[in-house]
């Protein structure tokens, strides 16, 4: 049998590893390089490019190359969010595609021909055919996002042994040389488009993980795209009059590139020079772009991960002391303000030992050497990130196998006919947290069978198995005679109808925003709003404002006065936003004080 | 029916040390997991974990060993006592939490997060009671567990009805909890 690679599906760059003489190593692309961009060129005529040949027509040939295609692995039409791409995405029948010139692909088919080149290219640097491979997937990928994963590796040729969670394996490759400790770590693994906490504890090596969270659509492209914003603003404002260019794609291509670049140099240095010497003309662009416009860019998007953590500690019954190390994986964690605020959540230093690129490539690998059996004193005890469950009567969501369960597992569940003579059932199949049904990811249904019989006396059992790639199978079990069959889950397409009736509704809102009556009324009772809240803020907390502070803040209250009376919505909308503002500190002076009364509650 | 305590070759009985049982799973996982063994029953030994480290459902699984079924869906009415005022609280939470979520303005935001923090402190309050209450309940159970086995029928019923107990009380418990979680992630 031929060995066993390991595999980072990345957003930003994919890696291969193999173990070899008993330590994981990574291999190097044909380029060259151990990270192999995830990026995918389709030119006009003859085969894609791949990796860094495709990352340099980023630039040139934007609407022509794919790239952070993982963020729409698995994703139904409707839930691609503020995602944008210079590349067209459309819905298809309920399917998410790309659409380039006259071709269509989808986002599993990208991540195949990214898969296909670490085959080519490992098989070139090791001279021997592969077809075996450990995959990664982000710990909060649902159970259609792990099912594409684990089927573009089959379209790529490999037999998927494995799908594993990529802080997971970060944790692996933290701990193999650590075998005989006893610990508790927290992975903290913050990529390009996917951000993943997980608690796990080390026992004489058993890794065990205790909860799991995270969000699917968090992560350092998200920073890219507001600084992208931010570079837009400033240009707008010192050349209005080249406004509508900016959406022109080569040139969004450009500033996306100057942004991430720029951001990369960030962690190193305090600040850096973005220049555009032919911007339009003659017109040229300076902007030294310091660090800390960049930290507070990112502070908010770094934020957003603080309640995956606690919940994820609450998960696993820790608090903070609990832990023995808190793990960066990905490359976001190089950032200063990121290991910052980590250390704020976590009340301790992050480790910073494993190389945030590589850390999940090197696990992905381990557990490939796991499963051929080269690394024994091994065993990885994995959970499943979402509840799994059924809709019953009313919408309402059944849990089934709750999340953080240690996979593989099985739960069965008893159906029976709700009224007499009933010939048959569909169930619902869903996952995620929320209490209603049509909240949660819908994996589709299956259909049960019933005998013509009385109220309550047929009876069909389903068991539910999660197996350990975390992927659902569904078995009915006829209770007469013990055999089990296999259930085929029936897509759930129609799911998106609701993401179209959200949108219309949506859309009607706005056409109504216009009415200025409704407008006016809404702006008055901001306002209304606002001034006792000063009032009462001032008394509160106004003794540590500045004299100059306190006047000016009385200033913005009276213009919001005076725009209440003039009944000109234009004017109370901007005093109300200058209010908003110039209470900031107000507010955050307001939080501490809540924050430092909760505090002593708590000890007292 | 499965012996899930048999599974980890322990007696069957109302209290297991936690520490024990983790180790025991950990060991256990070494030679039943797919990675190591394609004929190990992982899931079984999973299932058998999960049943046996939540006291509630080890109750319950122990009595069912013994062939009961206990019945038992009203909480004693020292438990009871709480769900007034937690459902209150709740409802109270709730309603501040909602507008909060979506408001837009720091200020405001700054003011709402203050009312919802002194409602926030009512729950803890209850939080506690239910905790001391849970700490009771896992008391007497050890009490019962001293002098297991036990054949007397009103140990039997006192550990069902501490099982039902248990799960009020924790749903409860995880319920205040959410509230907690859920201001704790917008406010700071």
């Amino acid at each position: 049998m031929s060995q066993i690679v390991g595999i980072d599906l990345g957003t930003t760059n994919s890696l291969i590893g193999i173990m070899d003489s008993g330590f994981p190593i990574l291999l190097a692309d044909s380029e060259g390089f151990r990270l192999t961009p995830s990026i995918v060129h389709f030119p006009a005529s003859g085969e894609p490019l791949v990796g860094r040949p495709a990352g340099r027509m980023k630039a040139i040939s934007p609407e022509r190359t794919v790239f952070s295609v993982k963020r729409l692995m698995g994703i139904r039409p409707g839930e691609t969010g503020k995602d944008t791409f210079p590349f067209r995405v459309v819905d298809t029948q309920g399917k998410t595609t790309i659409v380039i010139g006259d071709r269509t692909v989808t986002p599993e088919e990208v991540s195949t021909i990214i898969l296909r080149k670490l085959k080519a290219d490992a098989e070139k640097s090791l001279g021997e055919s592969i077809d075996r491979a450990v995959i990664t997937v982000p710990a909060y990928f649902n159970d259609l996002q792990r099912q594409a994963t684990k089927r573009a590796g089959e379209a790529a040729g490999f037999t998927v042994e494995r799908i594993i969670n990529e802080p997971t394996a970060a944790a692996l490759a933290y701990g193999l040389d650590r075998l005989k400790d006893r610990s508790r770590i927290a992975v903290y693994d913050l990529g390009g488009g996917t951000f993943d906490i997980s608690i796990l504890e080390l026992n004489e090596g058993v890794f065990r993980v205790l909860s799991t969270n995270g969000n699917t659509r968090l992560g350092g492209d998200d920073i890219d795209r507001d600084l992208v914003r931010l570079l837009e603003e400033r240009i707008t404002a010192r050349y209005p009059e080249i406004r509508h260019e900016l959406k022109d794609p080569l040139f969004s291509a450009r500033l996306r590139e100057l942004a991430h670049d720029a951001k990369l140099r960030l962690s190193e240095e305090n600040a850096v020079q973005i220049e555009i010497p032919f911007l339009s003309g003659n017109r040229r662009f300076n902007y030294l772009f310091s660090r800390q416009e960049l930290d507070a860019i990112t502070r908010p998007i770094i934020r957003r991960t603080r309640s995956h953590c606690l919940r994820s500690m609450d998960d696993a019954k820790v608090v903070p002391r609990d832990l023995d190390e808190v793990i960066l994986v990905g490359g976001v964690t190089r950032m200063p303000i990121v290991r910052q605020l980590v250390a704020e959540i976590f009340q301790r230093l992050p480790n910073t030992s494993q190389n945030p690129d590589e850390a999940v490539a090197i696990g992905a690998t381990i557990q490939a050497g796991i499963i051929s059996g080269e690394i024994q004193s091994v065993v990885l005890l994995d959970v499943t990130p979402l509840s799994l469950g059924v809709e019953t009567f009313g919408g309402l969501m059944n849990v089934i196998i709750p999340r953080n369960t240690t996979i593989p597992c099985k739960a069965g569940e008893m159906f029976t006919n709700a009224v007499a003579y009933q010939r048959s059932m569909r169930i619902k199949v869903l996952q995620g947290e929320r209490e209603l049904a049509k909240d949660n990811w819908e994996l589709g249904s299956f259909e049960i069978e019933f005998a013509p019989v009385p109220k309550g006396v047929a009876r069909v059992g389903i068991q539910f198995e999660i197996d350990a790639n975390g992927i659902l199978h569904v078995l009915a079990r006829d209770i007469s005679t013990g055999q089990q069959q296999l259930l085929d889950l029936a897509s759930a397409v129609d799911v998106s109808d609701e993401a179209v009736e959200q949108m219309i509704a949506e859309s009607v809102d706005h056409a109504f925003e216009d009415m200025s009556e409704r407008v006016w009324t809404e702006t008055a009772i901001k306002s209304n709003e606002l001034l006792p809240a000063v009032k009462s803020a001032l008394t509160l907390v106004g003794d540590q404002l500045t004299q100059e502070d306190r006047r000016e803040i009385e200033t913005l209250v009276n213009a919001v006065s005076e725009a209440l009376d003039s009944k000109d919505i234009q004017r109370l909308k901007s005093a109300n936003a200058a209010l908003d503002q110039g209470t900031q500190h107000l507010a955050t002076l307001l939080i501490d004080r809540a924050m430092s009364e909760a505090e002593r509650r708590r000890a007292g | 029916m499965i012996d899930f305590f048999a599974v980890f070759g322990l007696e069957p009985r109302p209290v297991i040390d936690a520490g024990v049982l983790g180790n025991l799973f950990a060991s256990k996982s070494k030679t039943s997991h797919p990675d190591r063994a394609a004929d190990g029953d992982f899931a079984t030994l999973n299932q058998a974990f999960n049943t046996l480290r939540d006291p509630a459902s080890r109750i319950l699984h122990l009595l069912a060993l013994s062939g009961e079924e206990p019945q038992m869906k009203a909480a004693s009415a020292g438990v009871s006592a709480w769900f007034g005022k937690m459902a209150t609280g709740l409802q109270r939470f709730d309603r501040m939490f909602q507008p909060l979520s979506q408001e837009t303005s720091s200020l405001l935001r700054a003011i709402k997060i203050r009312e919802a923090q002194s409602i926030l402190a009512d729950l803890e309050n209850i939080s506690e009671g239910l905790t001391s209450e849970k700490e009771g309940l896992l008391q007497t159970m050890a009490q019962i567990d001293a002098r297991w086995p036990s054949d007397r029928a009103e140990d039997r019923y006192s550990l069902a009805q501490i099982a039902c107990d248990l799960r009020f009380v924790e749903k409860w418990l995880a319920q205040i909890n959410e509230r907690r979680l859920r201001l704790a992630s917008i406010a700071f």
